[in-house]
């Protein structure tokens, strides 16, 4: 994607490091409107670069603009932060707080001043993400995919331009998240949203885009089907696993998947899915890291 | 998300005022917010009798006249209705009421802030913060105890441990309210167009608040020195925690400034008196820390955009 000055997401040479750890190497990414999955193993960066997009960490080095704004400008930081929603990974709710007050304490930060208007809005989130039956009960008390649900609910507040999102879907059982896969859709079609997630199902069945970071460098940027693609002739059910594949798991049938270069004998050829393809980029990139590492050491 | 509904059965006992209290609630905190289940009770509810005994007699008429039949009379023949007394906006009471259940009611704390000259947002986010509610009870009970105390111990003729306790105790009060345990929502209110540094002054000033009254009944009180003299340091530490904070967050500054405060009044206390810490060249640093430390706050946190360091 060649970024504009309209480019509603652009991170251009930027680098985030805790003391000898680069969180995020020198990263170019140009993000457009839809839905944008990241992708990677713990501690891949992901949560850094969220925070970057959410104005909450700034960068060592490199440049970061956001809805055609620069961050670390005082007022357009500002300008960012009144059309951007966040959900951060670690939730964080002051004790004692309702569902419904911490939502309306979110909003008048958000600048909802009117009390009318804002208790409309509180309303209408805690709605979307289906939390107006507990709207009156103690975050204390809700479940941790509840407690998931109200962060996402604070950062729908006022149906904001860019949404990001670190792993809104964790946590909820398989009709909550199918539920929530048909909201963040909805929104996502007048907005930008950057998600986190370890679910690759989430990213197959919502995201337009998808970004593979590991070890805070990007190693895949494409469509889901790209993705997808690499794994074509590379997946195989046999009945047993093999040793030289890159990730193998026995399945419920009793056989096994066998994801990597080799052939297992006696194995079938089977359609890759999305799990396939992140796998195999995971195996490939863990041996080149080996690699690198082992060069730099006889170096 | 959910798309459960009210059976009828309930929705029938509930009207009639027959359902037990748990069902009653449960079944209300659905109603509020099911337009569904709302015409379920308006289904259920007893005819308005007094609406239609109040209406005229009138001649049933066909859709079309057919021959022989009367021609409906004109639309000017037809007498004016009596009138009805207005009924009420149904949407507006079912909003009524889901306001009275979920919209958290307006606290003492708020009512004071609001009446005191703050705006109603500002006052609400200074009270409705738990940190702070317990910040500020703890910094009232403190302040108290070290009030009085320091005036006792003055009479007793042994001030030195209130004065090297009482300056650090809002440090650590204000360290309590805005630090990671106490502050669990910082990284979702980081990222809010609202200044952090203007919440952090405006929470502070109310933990500061608190003490002041108790410290001026402790000086009408106790006329001597020690209730009133660690009040201007304890305003500079706690004004450079503030600054510090963009750096390192709060904590750090916090225990630092402790341990400095500790060792120099025991230096003090050792080479000649505890007085010397409140000697006038000291007052003057305390006073400058006072002035610099809210303005270095808000310069740092309009150019950092966050208050402290977000945890990696």
């Amino acid at each position: 994607m060649t970024a504009t000055s309209s480019t509603p997401v652009s991170l251009r040479g930027v680098t985030k490091r805790y003391r000898s750890l680069a969180a995020l190497d020198d990263v170019d990414l140009d993000l457009g409107p839809g839905i944008t999955g990241l992708l990677g193993p713990n501690g891949a960066g992901k949560t850094t670069m969220l925070r970057v997009m959410a104005t909450v960490l700034r960068p060592d080095a490199g440049e970061v603009r956001l809805l055609g704004r620069d961050p670390s400008r005082p007022d357009a930081r500002t300008e960012i932060r009144r059309r951007l929603g966040y959900q951060p990974q670690e939730l964080g709710f002051p004790r004692g707080f309702s569902t419904f007050a911490f939502v309306n304490y979110m909003a008048v930060l958000k600048e909802w001043a009117d009390r009318g208007t804002r208790t409309t809005e509180v309303r209408r989130v805690l709605d979307l993400v289906g939390l107006g039956d507990v709207a009156t009960k103690r975050i204390s008390r809700l479940s941790g995919g509840q407690r998931r649900r109200v962060a996402l609910a604070q950062a729908l507040l006022g149906t904001p331009e860019l949404l990001v999102l670190d792993e809104p879907t964790t946590g909820l059982d398989p009709e909550q998240r199918a539920s929530l896969r048909g909201v963040l859709a909805d929104i996502a079609a007048t907005s930008t949203m950057v998600i986190s997630t370890h679910q690759t199902e989430d990213v197959a069945a919502l995201c337009r885009r998808v970004v593979v970071l590991d070890a805070g460098r990007v190693h895949f940027d494409g469509t889901v089907p790209q993705l997808v693609s690499l794994a074509a002739g590379r997946v195989w059910m046999a009945a047993a696993p093999d040793a030289a594949a890159q990730a193998s798991w026995r399945t419920a049938s009793g056989r096994y998947r066998n994801v990597g270069e080799s052939v297992p004998r006696g194995a079938e050829l089977v359609e890759p899915s999305l799990e396939d393809a992140y796998l195999l980029l995971r195996g490939a990139t863990a041996a080149a890291t080996a690699d690198a590492t082992t060069s730099a050491e006889v170096a | 998300m959910s798309t459960r509904h009210v059976r009828p059965d309930d929705l029938r006992a509930w009207v009639r005022g027959e359902a037990d209290a748990v069902t009653s609630m449960s079944l209300e905190q659905h109603l509020v917010r099911c337009p569904q289940c709302q015409a379920g009770v308006a289904a259920e509810l007893p005819p308005m009798a007094y609406a239609v005994s109040s209406l005229p007699d009138v001649t049933p008429l066909s859709d079309a006249a057919g021959p022989g039949q009367p021609e409906p009379p004109a639309l000017s023949e037809v007498p004016d209705a009596p009138d009805l007394p207005d009924l009420p906006d149904l949407a507006a009471v079912w909003g009524a009421v889901r306001d009275e259940i979920e919209v958290p009611r307006v606290s003492l704390l708020e009512r004071l802030l609001v009446r005191i000259g703050l705006p109603p947002g500002d006052a609400m986010l200074v009270a409705a913060a738990p940190a702070l509610r317990g910040s500020w009870i703890c910094a009232v009970a403190l302040a108290v105890a070290f009030a009085v105390g320091g005036a006792v111990a003055a009479r007793n003729g042994s001030v030195m441990v209130f004065l090297v306790v009482a300056p650090i105790v809002p440090v650590l009060a204000v360290a309590t309210a805005f630090g990671p345990e106490a502050g669990p929502a910082l990284e979702q209110e980081s990222s809010t167009p609202y200044p952090l540094a203007r919440l952090l002054l405006l929470r502070t000033a109310a933990v500061l608040l608190a003490a002041l009254p108790v410290v001026l009944v402790g000086q009408f009180v106790f006329p001597e020195s020690a209730a009133w003299v660690w009040l201007l340091p304890a305003l500079g530490f706690t004004a450079a925690v503030l600054a510090l904070s963009t750096w390192f967050g709060p904590w750090r500054p916090a225990s630092a400034i402790t341990v400095v405060w500790v060792i120099a009044t025991g230096a003090a206390s050792r080479l000649d008196t505890i007085w010397a810490v409140f000697a006038p060249q000291y007052l003057v640093l305390y006073v400058l820390m006072l002035l610099i430390g809210p303005p270095v706050l808000v310069l740092r946190a309009r150019r950092l955009g966050t208050i402290g360091r977000i945890a990696s």
